[in-house]
């Protein structure tokens, strides 16, 4: 299997591990720390806008939004004349990264001035459980995935890959801005990474790994729910549904679905 | 003892008995709740299914809905394989599911056990009417009186007029490109997309690369059979069934068409050095992903999953059915050997290079970027034109492969090249076009047949333009070889390449809103 790893898939994930590597480094200094982020600002861009801040939320968003450039690193690699690879390349991550930096730190401001309405972290987590259902979150998400044409000549040869970043950023952000915000919120309340690493998890999953969302919405439901439906219609004799993490191994041995173990 | 697969054209007369038999198990079918999952309309909603189309057609009447299974939501709906590796396994466990249930349908009205679904070989050059489509499928009554059941209205062909007479252009079912190639294994960066197509996790729709077979003839002749009402190539609702996707299984001609597709692929597997991806465990455990393949039973209350790797040997437990004729038309043919005698290589080297380019095929080919239009091309009318630049320091890797090929005491074969048209969008799945390369501006088309590179029927373009669709809006990507254009100016002693035109015309209608994102071209090397 390792042969068929992509050389834009090392990359993308080794970032993330930098990223992450990098966030723990930072945390542990003190200050600076993701957790803190949001404290020290006290909820004002000015304060937020600090060197040290920027560089806490570009790690951040190095670290939790790096593996999901194998995709657009490959397109830029194979779109670009041979020469023009790594170039296009780092326009691209130059721009992304930026991007994601300035943002973090509006992610991290919305978290602690959600403190001012109410419980932060509840609150927060409502508006991402509302948005993640919402039709707006599948179109943004779809449209992660685009995969835009590449000027080879010319100026707009030098300007195509950061306009592909701007627009992926953009839509991205429109995709996961609430499950950020509510991991941020999180984060003020918890030690450690771990609001930031689940929060890592569900953008990564949902965008590279979840079954594609179909317009109609047939196929978004949140996992519990399909369990939910799972039990209601096998107590209802219908035995074909298989719930959406069961292994191979799990469906085998349900009765009336015959498979191959894998 | 495996059921065998015979060619509709030599049954014998018309309504013949396995003709009969299947219109008899289609017509039981059709009757069957949606829901069940045996059900004519189950198992088309398999291959895909868009509800607005099926009302339109009126394949779901007002009122009814989809079947609401979390089984058909979920796993069974919009299965289908397409500009990807699975396209060949999955459609053939999904043909093998679907003979079955006929076969059990068959059985139940009275019928013969041993039924086995034909094919439609439009390749037998020995049928002077293997172009059109068997007779049976346009004719609206049938000996048991009533309706044919294999009849369908929303069948438009060329004329684009339902019931008219329809017959397959020839460029349309052409098998040069697919089997010369001896790799099954798309590159999936711009070169060969391989006879099979690129490597993906599972995958519906969207971008990526199709295979040679894909393209031509299974792309084509859907277009070709399904087309639009009154070669309306704007308006995404006349569109014939065969001609999108997700109402293409709807037609009973459809499967006749994939059962000749799945013995293509047989007579290719089993010609010599073809190989499969057996060797690949993301193939052979394929789908790789996170949905299954899966097809229901004749008791319409098991569902079975398979795998690629079960998908390979026909008389293997999960297919058992033969061909009666996989003839290799192909098989005296070397497509690298055919390429050097053009170019002049002597002939007692030709079996150096052929096992030099054996040994290559082994190895990743080194595939680049050559050069590219990206301004965008819209092909609104009946032509556009896009002149591609290329890159002089690529270009010379080109050149110099030729020089070095045909000079080296080692032989090789120089690069091939290959035409990408990238984010192709339209609004209508029967839109169709030709690709001339090299033609000046004062050329037509017509008169110049040598430089045609091939035909793209954009079936599934529509679902590849939509928004809603699951990857967005990135429309669809073909891949064309153009070797054979670069090795006609190598020939006329060019020293240099700086652009090459690219020629594009509709095959059918007078308008589309057909719009091309790049049309760019690769260099593939060993």
């Amino acid at each position: 299997m390792l042969r068929h790893v992509t050389g834009a898939a090392v990359a993308a994930w080794g970032l993330s591990g930098l990223g992450w590597l990098g966030l723990a480094a930072w945390s542990s200094v003190g200050d600076a720390a993701i957790g803190p982020i949001c404290r020290a600002s006290g909820g004002a861009l000015d304060d937020a806008l600090r060197p040290e801040l920027l560089l806490g939320t570009t790690l951040m968003m190095l670290a939790m939004m790096a593996p999901l450039t194998a995709g657009p690193m490959h397109h830029l690699w194979h779109r670009s004349l041979a020469r023009h690879r790594l170039r296009a390349i780092g326009l691209f991550w130059l721009t992304y990264i930026a991007l994601w930096g300035l943002v973090g730190v509006l992610f991290a401001l919305a978290a602690a001035n959600a403190s001012r309405i109410g419980n932060a972290v509840l609150l927060t987590l409502l508006i991402a459980l509302a948005w993640q259902r919402l039709p707006a979150k599948a179109t943004a998400l779809r449209r992660c995935h685009l995969r835009p044409p590449l000027a080879v000549f010319g100026a707009r040869a030098l300007l195509d890959p950061p306009w592909f970043a701007l627009r992926l950023t953009a839509w991205c952000v429109a995709s996961c801005w609430a499950v950020m915000v509510a991991a941020l919120a999180a984060q003020n309340a918890t030690p450690g990474l771990v609001p930031m690493l689940i929060a890592s998890a569900i953008i990564v999953w949902e965008q590279l790994w979840r079954t594609p969302l179909r317009s109609d919405g047939a196929a978004w439901a949140w996992p519990r729910q399909r369990w939910w439906k799972w039990l209601r219609q096998r107590a209802a004799g219908d035995a074909c549904y298989r719930p959406p993490l069961a292994s191979r191994q799990l469906l085998n041995a349900l009765p009336g679905v015959q498979g191959t173990s894998r | 003892m495996p059921r065998t697969r015979r060619d509709v054209w030599k049954l014998g007369s018309d309504w013949n008995d396995i003709i009969l038999w299947y219109a008899r198990a289609v017509k039981v079918m059709s009757a069957r709740p949606f829901s069940d999952m045996t059900s004519w309309r189950y198992l088309a909603a398999m291959h895909g299914v868009a509800e607005q189309l099926w009302r339109s057609n009126g394949y779901m009447q007002p009122g009814e809905s989809l079947p609401d299974a979390i089984a058909f939501q979920r796993e069974d709906r919009d299965q289908c394989q397409h500009h990807t590796w699975y396209f060949l396994p999955w459609h053939r466990g999904y043909l093998r599911a679907f003979e079955r249930i006929v076969a059990a349908a068959i059985v139940q009205l009275g019928g013969p056990a041993d039924w086995a679904l034909p094919y439609w070989n439009y390749n037998d050059e020995s049928n002077r009417n293997r172009l059109d489509l068997p007779p049976v499928f346009g004719s609206q009554t049938w000996p048991d009186g009533g309706t044919n059941p294999l009849f369908v209205v929303a069948r438009y062909g060329s004329t684009g007029q339902s019931g008219g007479p329809i017959k397959l252009d020839p460029r349309s079912v052409s098998l040069n490109d697919a089997f010369l190639e001896s790799s099954f294994v798309g590159t999936q960066t711009g070169g060969s997309p391989g006879f099979g197509g690129g490597r993906t996790p599972f995958k519906h729709s969207g971008r990526g690369d199709e295979g040679l077979l894909e393209q031509s003839p299974h792309d084509n002749v859907h277009g070709d059979i399904g087309g639009a009402r009154d070669n309306d190539f704007m308006d995404p609702f006349k569109v014939g069934l065969m001609s999108n996707p997700s109402t293409a299984g709807l037609d009973p001609i459809f499967w006749l068409h994939h059962s000749n597709i799945d013995r293509l692929w047989e007579s290719w597997r089993q010609a010599a050095g073809h190989v499969n991806p057996t060797d690949d465990s993301a193939w052979m455990d394929g789908p790789a992903g996170n949905r299954p393949f899966v097809t229901p039973e004749p008791d319409n209350s098991t569902r079975t999953t398979f795998f690629a790797r079960e998908m390979l040997d026909t008389t293997g437990p999960k297919l058992d059915y033969i061909y009666e004729d996989i003839t290799n038309p192909f098989a005296a043919r070397r497509r690298v050997a055919e390429r050097l005698e053009g170019l002049g290589i002597a002939p007692a080297a030709l079996e150096a290079v052929e096992s030099a380019a054996e040994r290559d095929m082994a190895r990743k080919p080194q595939v680049e970027l050559l050069g590219a239009y990206a301004q965008g091309v819209r092909l609104s009318g009946p032509e556009a034109a896009a002149t591609v630049p290329l890159d002089q320091t690529t270009s010379r890797k080109v050149l110099e492969s030729f020089r070095s090929a045909l000079e080296s005491t080692t032989p090789r074969e120089p690069d091939r090249v290959f035409l990408n048209l990238e984010n192709i969008k339209a609004s209508s799945d029967a839109a169709s076009f030709s690709v001339y390369i090299g033609l000046k501006p004062d050329e037509k088309p017509e008169d110049h047949p040598e430089n045609l590179a091939g035909v793209v029927t954009l079936f599934g373009v529509a679902e590849a333009t939509s928004s809603d669709s699951p990857h967005g809006d990135n429309g669809l990507n073909k891949v064309i070889e153009i070797t054979a254009a670069i090795d006609r100016l190598h020939l006329t002693g060019v020293k240099e390449l700086n652009q090459i035109p690219v020629r594009f015309v509709l095959r059918r209608g007078r308008a589309s809103d057909i719009q091309i994102g790049r049309v760019s071209i690769y260099r593939q090397g060993n």
